[in-house]
């Protein structure tokens, strides 16, 4: 094709050696380039196929809305004796079987391969809510620090140094920091500090002790955070040097200080392409297994984070026993073990059995994730041109 | 300007100075929120010391809790018994060597006789298999109380006799059974019902058939058969002896680890008494520390007993090492076929060896002191050279990492292998080759590759790659490569193409970066020198961004090191160092990695415990080769870069 | 500032957790977990109404050290408990209390294409131990034989050691699964494949059964089957509450045919 056309150009030149030689050099690195390309896209669409009809539907509401809004549970197939298959839950099991009757054969269950992926959509969502807002926060103040206040030095140096370092920590040994420091040192108050607690110091009315704060949601997210921490501060930093250099002058000239330069003319240009980088932080936090399989994950647990079981209140309770107990119920989120997606597909690659019946919950929850994570990576990326092209000084 | 906004000047002044002037506790605010941020940044060095600090934490103590060990290991005389133990496995090798070398040798004689036995028995089960349900409900009725109608049962025999029928009509014959054979056997599959209990006739004839010429086959190799039969069973006397003595052995360290145990528990008993409030539950425990005292033992004159058959053991050694000299001389020479003599050569060049490790086992027995203490040098040496990875063990636990280490370097390297010039080709086209237009399809997916998350490609290596590489390796054309056919679809090659994936998207933008910081003057010149495009690539802008990109292949290799549930997944968690002697095709064998086993044991084991330090041992050398990669990839950027300058 | 403020949300949760006490919180062993023990809590909630369960199921191991670390209700376990973690337990003040539920046989299984069908106890102990590498040692056809076996903390790892291997260790060859369902994943697309299972996990696709010393897994015979065991519920001191109301119906007729039904052996089967 290629060389054809080069024919037909009169300036190009004679088809010698060395032309052809370029050209085939060429091809050779163009299908290099695209077998990546081709590859991710096999991938894909080889979790498409598999896992959209698990999600979508042909028919309204177009979404299996079964499997976003439910939690996991068992599968049940029960067989009949003409060799026909039922699969339903527990509650339709029983019907099933009392329908058949003389004709029922065999039941089968399979775990986690009924319901929805409810709970660990949400899990993730919480650990991912506790972990940006962490991560951000130190984040943008160090990406301040580096791109406004600091000269150059052996600090600026070793800051820099530790950060490089930092994202090249294998996340399984961030998951050992965060089982030795979260779950078991962080600073809890308590009444009577456990046989753990490596400190405890008492203030009267209670004792801070540093005995941990469990495997939850915090533990998980707290260790996510330090994750992904050097990619928020490398995004932050980039944004916030793209500001362009005269907004600062303009702003000392007319005789801000230093902190009202960076809050008034510094920070709210750089705050959309700041926002827009930690979108990818948020993929990457979403996405990790390793940190959260000693801090926060649990394989199967049959209520929201939410649903808890507080004693009942009392007919004439006053308002504020109200508010204490939906006080209670809030921070109680935070503080207990969840579902995880990726955890959740770990278990399902690993503990239950490749075949037709489980394909649907493993599929269908990779497609899902992959979904999420997609969408993400795409909005951060489709932002990230459009402010290009609106921030351009 | 208008008249109006004069007034305002002053009060900026104003402002201004009286920010100046105030204070919080003597500090300036400017100074203070400086320092706000200063101490934020360096959260990122605080962390990192903090990783290290947790980890070591737990850690640490693994050297004094695993010499404690190692000490009981010792004392109790578990050693005296693997002294001899340990070379007496390599008898085990050596037998299955010539067990292997009289079936190699039987196989010609037998090997149609059995593939016929093996396919009709396999038939069979497919032939019930398709029938099932058929014949599951006339056994049902069968058993049933009272027994149902004769019409009943004669409908549901009739039922299974047509699905038997159909099964066996749809059965897929091999040509090792003759037309005549096959229409024969096709009948008695048709037969089968739950009321035949015997075998079909054709399939006994079939076994009949096999025992003869197996029979046939050892009577014309009688020789290797009884040389190997006496081979087996020339260590059996020694086992049985050693077997004794590892009995009491073991029996002796339960006893020493009970009566630690129980006064460890008394401590903390009484730990726990003292913290209680409550006067009841505090006699309570007390009176159950009073009670957790275990009875002192004296290993010493346990282990005396073992060392007072040193004697009877050497003689049992010897016995040992003649008899198993004396099969292996009266092994024959001729063994029929090719495979069957490379198998004797093996038995035979190894035993001389085994042999001589049996003598040296034999002197270094009295030689053995259980009272040498066990060196810190030598707990840390059974670390990090430790050949065994071996946990919840009855006998004895170890950790030697270096299986673990092996395999997660294997997999490194197969991944950085593989990803290297794929990434390098990709970035150097899309640097210099690629059309605007293609630009934007490729960096957006490459980009996108690093945001899928590494257990979704686990999943994917389970489900699907792995199953793809099996079946490729069955191609009969491609036989040639070393390893094919696979065995195991979870293995290390598996697990390093996953990896390779997982690393393009870093060494390619890091390359790319790379090839963007070539000075533009470079290939201005080269270009006005008359050079071709490709000569401008690959002698003038590849050449200067090398630092760039061996730094990103660098970085890659860190990545991939450090994956965790790719590996977990995919690699098969086999913990013993791969076969190295199986060539190239050694990368189709499964492994375990340093990342994986922190994944799947860290779980299970209770805090404190010499597991549980090893694993933050493990998770110690691991952020220590992470350290290691990124100051290689930096020290790498820089020294070429001050050699270009 | 910022974890002081978390701390004090801690003690006030971990205060309103103490209170609640309807979620039976079950840890331990693969066997029992993955399949049985879901199964009778499925229908236990639906027996008794506002119960919640939250199920884990990584290895024996684990049912005691959660159990020593207040973090479960009720550990399942394939093996009974050793020495050392019944004192590590007492050291937390807990009584473990032992709830023998069913019984399970440990199930060889092979690859069902594979033509070898029974082995000799010995020759088990020689295939896990490593000693016996190529299925033409023991009559099958060539071909070097792939163990596979539970992972460490599985209390079935350490039953089958001590019941079919005399105490040996595993070959260096064996690869250690996460579960039983992985054991038949992988033995089920390799020819070369043998590994142990769960009873319940026996009639699986692409695996057979295979015999020891000619004796095939039978729930009618459980007693004669070499490899057979009995499986433990542990609680911390003696069950009260929804906790003793989940045992008894686990020790119940109901009870007794789910057991029957996951593939173990049901106390009142065993008389």
């Amino acid at each position: 094709m290629k060389s054809k056309t080069d024919h037909a150009n009169p300036f190009a030149g004679d088809s010698t050696g060395i032309q052809k030689r370029e050209t085939a050099a060429r091809w050779a690195l163009r299908a290099g380039s695209y077998l990546v390309v081709l590859t991710t896209a096999a991938i894909m669409l080889h979790i498409f196929v598999k896992g959209a009809p698990v999600v979508f539907r042909s028919e309204w509401p177009f979404v299996n809305t079964q499997f976003l809004t439910e939690l996991p549970s068992q599968l049940h197939v029960i067989e009949d004796k003409q060799g026909r298959r039922y699969e339903t839950g527990v509650n339709g099991a029983d019907a099933i079987k009392k329908e058949l009757g003389e004709n029922y054969r065999s039941e089968k269950t399979i775990a986690y391969s009924g319901g929805g992926i409810l709970g660990p959509i949400v899990g993730t969502a919480l650990l991912v809510i506790v972990s940006v807002s962490v991560a951000l926060f130190l984040g943008v103040a160090c990406a301040i620090y580096l791109s406004e206040y600091a000269k150059h030095g052996k600090f600026l140096e070793l800051i820099r140094l530790a950060i490089l370092n930092l994202a090249g920590v294998p996340s399984v040994v961030f998951g050992l920091f965060g089982l030795g420091a979260f779950v078991l040192t962080a600073p809890v108050f308590v009444d009577v500090p456990a046989d753990r607690s490596v400190l405890a110091i008492p203030l009267g009315f209670t004792t801070l002790s540093f005995e941990g704060w469990d495997t939850c949601v915090l533990s998980g997210g707290f260790t996510l955070a330090f994750v992904i921490l050097p990619v928020i501060i490398t995004a932050s930093e980039q944004c916030l040097q793209a500001v362009p250099q005269g907004f600062r002058e303009t702003s000392m000239a007319l005789g801000a200080t230093r902190w009202q330069t960076i809050r008034y003319s510094v920070l709210p240009f750089a705050t959309p392409g700041i926002l827009t980088s930690s979108i990818l932080g948020i993929a990457r936090a979403a996405g990790e297994t390793a940190p959260i399989m000693f801090t926060a994950a649990l394989a199967f647990k049959d209520k929201l984070p939410w649903q808890k079981d507080l004693p009942p209140l009392p007919a004439d309770a006053s308002v504020f026993a109200q508010w204490e107990q939906s006080l209670q119920r809030f921070l109680g989120i935070f503080t207990e073990s969840v579902q995880a997606l990726p955890y959740h597909i770990y278990t399902l690659a690993a503990k239950i059995p490749q075949n037709e019946y489980s394909e649907r919950a493993q599929y269908g929850s990779v497609f899902v994730f992959l979904v999420l994570v997609a969408a993400l990576a795409t909005v951060s990326i489709w932002m990230r041109i459009h402010l290009r092209k609106k921030y351009r000084w | 300007m208008d008249s109006s906004d004069l007034p305002r000047r002053p009060e900026l002044r104003n402002l201004i100075i009286r920010n100046r002037k105030r204070t919080i506790l003597g500090f300036d605010p400017q100074q203070i929120i400086k320092y706000f941020f200063g101490a934020n940044a360096s959260t990122a060095v605080i962390v990192l010391v903090l990783i290290m600090i947790f980890l070591v934490r737990e850690g640490v103590d693994f050297l004094p809790t695993n010499r404690h060990e190692l000490q009981t290991y010792r004392q109790a005389g578990l050693e005296f018994c693997d002294l001899v133990d340990r070379p007496l496995r390599e008898h085990q090798t050596l037998s299955s060597s010539l067990r292997q070398c009289v079936s190699a040798a039987l196989e010609p004689i037998v090997k149609d006789a059995r593939e016929r036995r093996n396919a009709a028995f396999l038939l069979k089960t497919q032939a019930e298999e398709k029938a099932a349900r058929q014949r599951e409900a006339l056994e049902n009725a069968l058993e049933r109380e009272p027994p149902p109608a004769e019409d009943q049962l004669a409908a549901l025999r009739k039922d299974l006799q047509t699905a038997a029928a159909a099964a066996s009509q749809a059965l897929i014959y091999p040509s090792l059974f003759t037309a005549e054979e096959t229409a024969l056997f096709k009948a008695q599959l048709a037969a089968l019902s739950p009321e035949l209990t015997d075998l079909p006739p054709f399939i006994q004839a079939l076994s009949a058939e096999f025992m003869t010429q197996d029979r046939a086959a050892r009577e014309k190799y009688a020789d290797l058969v009884t040389a190997q039969e006496e081979f087996d069973e020339a260590p059996d006397d020694l086992h049985e002896l050693v077997d004794e003595l590892k009995e009491q052995a073991l029996g002796a360290k339960q006893s020493v680890e009970e009566s630690h145990a129980l006064a460890v528990n008394r401590q903390q008993l009484l730990e726990a008494a003292e913290t209680t409030a409550d006067p009841d539950e505090k006699a309570s425990l007390i009176k159950e520390a009073e009670a957790s005292v275990g009875e002192e033992v004296d290993l010493t004159a346990l282990t005396k007993e073992l060392t007072a058959r040193t004697g009877e053991l050497q003689t049992q050694i010897a016995a040992y090492v003649e008899s198993a000299e004396k099969a292996a001389a009266s092994l024959p020479d001729d063994v029929g076929t090719p495979d069957a003599a490379a198998l004797l050569q093996k038995a035979k060049k190894g035993l001389p060896a085994h042999v001589q490790d049996m003598r040296e086992a034999a002197t270094a027995l009295e030689s053995w002191r259980v009272d040498k203490p066990v060196s810190m040098l030598r707990v840390i040496g059974a670390f990090f050279f430790g050949t065994e990875w071996i946990t919840n063990s009855s006998w004895q636990d170890f950790f030697g990492f270096v299986p673990l280490l092996t395999g997660s370097v294997v997999i490194a390297l197969i991944a950085v292998f593989i990803a290297t010039p794929i990434s390098v080709i990709a970035a150097i086209y899309t640097n210099q080759f690629a059309t605007d237009r293609e630009k934007e399809l490729i960096k957006p997916v490459i980009e996108f590759i690093q945001a899928i998350p590494s257990v979704v490609l686990g999943f994917i290596g389970i489900s699907l790659v792995g199953d793809l590489i099996k079946e490729f390796s069955e191609v009969s054309w491609l036989q040639w490569i070393p390893g094919f056919p696979i065995q195991e679809r979870l293995n290390m090659f598996n697990a390093g193409c996953l990896l390779a994936f997982m690393a393009v998207p870093t060494m390619f933008s890091l390359s790319e970066d790379a090839l963007n910081n070539v000075p533009r003057g470079y290939i201005d010149a080269s270009d006005a020198l008359g050079a071709t495009k490709l000569q401008t690539v690959f002698r003038v802008i590849v050449p200067a961004g090398i630092s760039g990109i061996l730094s990103a292949v660098l970085l890659g290799l860190g990545r991939v090191i450090g994956e965790t549930m790719v590996v977990l997944l995919v690699a098969g968690n086999r913990i013993a160092i791969p076969d190295f002697s199986a060539g190239p095709g050694v990368v189709f064998q499964p492994a375990h990695t340093l990342t994986g086993i922190i994944a799947q044991e860290l779980g299970e084991v209770s805090r404190g415990s010499s597991h549980w330090q090893a694993l933050f041992m493990v998770g110690i050398v691991l952020f220590t080769i992470s350290l290691l990669v990124n100051w290689c990839a930096r020290a790498v950027a820089r020294r070429f870069e001050s050699q270009k300058a | 500032m910022k974890h002081t403020i978390l701390a004090l949300t801690l003690v006030i949760a971990s205060t309103a957790t103490a209170l609640a006490q309807s979620t039976l919180r079950i840890r331990g062993s693969d066997t029992l977990g993955a399949k049985l023990v879901p199964a009778l809590a499925e229908a236990f909630k639906k027996q008794a109404g506002k119960v919640s369960f939250d199920i884990a199921a990584e290895g024996s191991s684990t049912a005691f050290t959660n159990l020593a670390a207040g973090t479960a209700e009720i550990g399942m376990s394939s093996r009974k408990i050793k020495a050392d973690e019944r004192t590590l337990c007492r050291s937390k003040s807990i009584t473990v209390n032992e709830i023998e539920i069913a019984w399970d046989m440990i199930t060889v299984v092979a690859h069902k294409n594979n033509p070898v069908s029974d082995l000799t106890k010995k020759q088990v102990m020689q295939i896990f131990a490593g000693d016996i590498k190529d299925w033409s040692e023991i009559g099958g056809a060539p071909g070097p034989i792939s163990v596979y076996t539970r992972n460490t903390s599985s209390g079935t790892y350490k039953d089958f050691m001590g019941m079919a291997m005399k105490g040996r260790e595993y070959g260096s060859n064996s690869q250690k699964m996460a579960g039983n369902e992985q054991i038949v994943a992988e033995v089920s697309s390799n020819t070369n494949g043998i590994g142990y299972v769960g009873y319940a996990y026996a009639g699986s696709k692409g695996i057979k059964v295979v015999s020891i010393d000619g004796s095939a897994p039978n729930p009618a015979a459980v007693k004669k089957y070499v490899l057979a065991r009995p499986t433990f519920l542990y609680t911390s001191g003696e069950p009260t509450g929804t906790i003793k109301e989940f045992i008894d119906f686990c020790r119940s007729p109901a009870g007794d045919a789910i057991i029957a039904k996951a593939g173990f052996v049901s106390l009142s089967q065993m008389k």
